[in-house]
């Protein structure tokens, strides 16, 4: 594209400076949904691994995302801790926090129907959802409280494309877990119990795993990854939020569904896709829309591919 | 080896299995037999802890395992090899094996074992990186047995290995287990294939609904008239 084109006077011309900005716009808008989406994708993946191990969705898990975006927002505003002991942090808490739904939700429960587990998580959620409202409410009167980014408007510059320093950090951040996620799956023997027990409980009790306590692990991993979902979603949005933990249930769910329920790589093919859909949908229509034009493509989705993007056919698992 | 003293096994209000005792001496294969329903597999559950034990007394090699979760039982010897064979159908032939010997921690005993598994059975090396899921009945069953041997079994249980296979696969999985007998391996064997199942054992426990209703010498229980009219569908 030559310098003097954007001064160029013809309407012809005006037409492919539209056209080069329009497509400018669309790349950059993809790239930033595609790293952005990351933390979709570490909600996601808590989900998945519940959901793969115990076939029982995880209600709770948004109150891991919330609780782990404010251990962050108190050690990155309140506390100046930098940013790689803040993640620890808001992962701990997280975790902290999956060991209550092990002990409170699952394990009294775990003869009852599996409904009766999801229902309890269902309890949890809403109930530390309120009691923190009520907590917050005492301490800030407003909706949000500023989350100290230390990534805040630093960025690399490809050409014309921008790539945000603080996007960079969560796609960095969410890439490493999920390869040690693969790690630990493929590689340990921790990893191998746990796909014992994704197949069926008995075979781990045959084998010799001890599987109340990988199902435990199970819980206080899916719910560090939620934290750290927590922490890198307030710092992005320079923002933490009392019901930060009721939006990250609905986009984690949706990303896990839209890739196919129950695989981690679904789980990360949703979570992206979900990113660039958002703010594409906010781009080319209007922010207002936006949700209701992501539920119309989850939709279209299940009806072309009901087992989602990456998801396997029911035939094929059989 | 085991001894069980009046097990009944109950699910909610019905007991499958009432009063049933019997033992397992080390180096013995014992076998129940029995109809559909007559609570053989729900006995060897109860065994292995996979179902709660409602009321009786469980010993193996002297300790007492009537509240021990399955995990540990495992862990003590006591290998159940379940019915269906309950493989991991994703993972390779190998990693079944491997899951097998899931409680040890000896590399070199591991790996000497899964070569005298895969020397055993020769179908399991030729697919030792294939998806346990992809293969046939046959190869499924030696693979289920092969995983129970990977875990050192001091008594290994077997639920049904015969079962759903051609009758060519059913003489091998016999011809298996008389292998095993012969290496000294203390069995306890359930089959519907009451026949095959008195020829291959040492002694055996017939069940009807839930209670043993009579229990030998395998040989002399083969001649016994009423059960062969009963059980074996020969006059």
């Amino acid at each position: 594209m030559p310098p003097d084109a954007l001064l160029s006077p013809t309407p012809h011309m005006r037409g492919v400076d539209q056209m080069y900005f329009f497509a400018l716009d669309l790349t950059q808008t993809t790239i930033d949904g595609l790293l952005f989406g990351s933390t979709y994708a570490l909600v996601a993946i808590g989900f998945t691994l519940i959901w793969g191990l115990l076939r029982i969705l995880n209600l709770a898990h948004g109150v891991t995302v919330m609780v782990g975006m404010f251990a962050g927002m108190l050690s990155a505003s309140i506390l100046g801790l930098p940013f790689y002991v803040g993640i620890l942090i808001a992962m701990s808490s997280g975790a902290f926090i999956g060991f209550l739904i092990d002990r409170i939700c699952y394990r009294p429960l775990r003869n009852a129907h599996e409904l009766v587990p999801m229902i309890a998580t269902l309890g949890f959620w809403i109930l530390i959802e309120e009691v923190f409202i009520k907590i917050y409410s005492h301490f800030w009167f407003r909706d949000y409280v500023p989350f100290a980014n230390p990534f805040d408007g630093i960025g690399i510059d490809i050409g014309e494309i921008r790539l945000r320093t603080d996007y960079l950090v969560t796609l960095a951040v969410a890439a490493l877990l999920v390869v040690a996620l693969y790690f630990l799956i493929y590689r340990t023997r921790l990893g191998l119990a746990m796909r014992m027990i994704a197949e069926d409980h008995d075979i781990g009790n045959l084998m010799g795993v001890p599987v109340g306590k990988v199902l435990t692990i199970a819980f206080l991993l899916s719910a560090a990854y939620g934290g750290a979902a927590g922490y890198l979603l307030g710092m992005t949005a320079n923002l933490a939020g009392p019901y930060a933990g009721s939006q990250a249930v609905v986009k984690g769910l949706f990303s896990m569904i839209l890739g196919g329920a129950g695989s981690i790589p679904g789980a990360i093919v949703g979570g992206l896709t979900l990113g660039v859909l958002e703010l594409q949908s906010s781009f080319l229509f209007s922010f207002a829309y936006r949700d209701a034009i992501v539920m119309l493509a989850l939709f279209i989705v299940l009806i072309v591919r009901p087992q989602g993007l990456a998801g396997k056919r029911m035939a094929d698992r059989i | 080896m085991l001894d069980v003293t009046n097990l009944t096994v109950s699910y909610g209000a019905i007991s499958a299995v009432r009063n049933v005792s019997l033992t397992v001496k080390a180096g013995e294969v014992v076998t129940l037999i029995g109809a559909n329903g007559a609570g053989k597999t729900s006995i060897v559950k109860a065994l292995s802890g996979l179902v709660p034990k409602a009321s009786g007394a469980t010993k193996f090699r002297d300790t007492d395992i009537s509240s021990l979760p399955a995990h540990e039982i495992t862990r003590l010897g006591l290998v159940h090899v379940p019915e269906g064979r309950k493989l991991v159908p994703s993972m390779s032939v190998e990693e079944n094996l491997i899951c097998g010997a899931y409680c040890r921690t000896d590399k070199q005993g591991i790996a000497d074992d899964l070569d005298a598994v895969m020397a055993r059975f020769p179908r399991l090396r030729e697919r030792r990186h294939q998806l346990a899921g992809t293969m046939s009945g046959g190869e499924r069953q030696m693979l289920a047995i092969g995983r129970g041997l990977m875990a050192k079994p001091e008594l290994l249980i077997l639920d049904e290995p015969s079962l759903g296979l051609a009758p060519l696969l059913v003489e091998e999985v016999f011809n298996i287990i008389a292998g095993l007998k012969q290496e000294g391996k203390t069995i306890l064997l359930i089959e519907q294939n009451a026949l095959e199942a008195l020829n291959s054992s040492d002694r055996a426990y017939v069940l009807r609904v839930g209670e043993v209703v009579m229990s030998g010498q395998s040989d002399k229980l083969a001649e016994d008239p009423e059960l062969r009219r009963a059980y074996l569908g020969v006059n």
